[in-house]
């Protein structure tokens, strides 16, 4: 296998030749670990070797890795139902609390030309003011 | 077969200076493999704080969901009961003008 070097600028290249059989052993290193061949092949080149104790083990950082985008493609399988049923609900109670909001006044209005006595109702008008004021988009 | 390999250009003159000991490093696989372990090791510790953050959020963004989910629910209940008590009421107080009214007439 030759390998050539060339800078990004200019047109001048290093060569070198070494055997099929190495050249396989580095892409399989590299694919073992993740890597293209050519990242692999640079670190050589550069002689950027790394060598101390990283204090984790890669076999099990990779299953840690692993079950934690299990999780998390579970999560947004339970996530988007929810976010779909849930913006529905709050879609009707909007729808509901504007009926309640013509109701009311018109209880205020009839029980005021009765002369009736005025009715208490500030706690659903909370619940009024809350479904209106939420975004509808 | 040829590959071909894109480096800066102080990276080439470098590699030109030392392409002896390059040969002699293309037969050091072993600690190719240890650099690239480490590489990897931390790419995936990197990946599983990333991960371990999207997953702290999204759990709070559930949960968060989920109560809305189930106050609105109760809310939806709530509002539907008061909406009959008041139509009940309306069609009362409605019916009481009405016959004020006729009464006003007669």
């Amino acid at each position: 296998m030759k390998i050539v070097v060339r800078p990004k600028v200019g047109w001048r290249k290093v060569t070198f030749q070494i055997e099929d059989e190495t050249f396989n052993q580095i892409r399989e290193i590299c694919m073992r670990h993740g890597f293209r061949v050519e990242e692999g092949i640079k670190i050589i080149l550069l002689g950027e070797f790394l060598d101390y104790d990283p204090g984790e083990d890669v076999e099990a950082l990779r299953k840690e890795v692993k079950e934690l985008e299990e999780r998390l493609y579970n999560l947004e399988g339970k996530w988007s139902p929810l976010k779909f049923s849930s913006y529905g609900i709050a879609l009707d109670n909007r729808n509901l609390a504007i009926q309640l909001s013509g109701m009311i006044a018109e209880n205020k209005r009839l029980r005021e030309m009765l002369g009736k006595e005025k009715k208490d109702y500030s706690e659903i008008e909370k619940l009024i003011h809350y479904y209106l004021s939420l975004e509808s988009g | 077969m040829e590959i071909e390999i894109r480096v800066t250009n102080d990276e080439f003159q470098k590699i030109r200076k030392e392409k002896k000991e390059i040969k002699r490093r293309f037969y050091e696989l072993g600690k190719l493999e240890k650099t690239l372990q480490i590489l990897e090791i931390k790419y995936l510790l990197e990946k599983r704080r990333r991960l371990e953050e999207k997953l702290r959020e999204m759990e709070e963004h559930y949960q968060m969901l989920l109560e809305f989910s189930k106050k609105a629910e109760k809310d939806k209940e709530k509002m539907k009961e008061f909406r009959l008590k008041l139509s009940i009421e309306n069609r009362e107080l409605r019916r009481e003008m009405k016959k004020n009214e006729n009464r006003g007439k007669t």
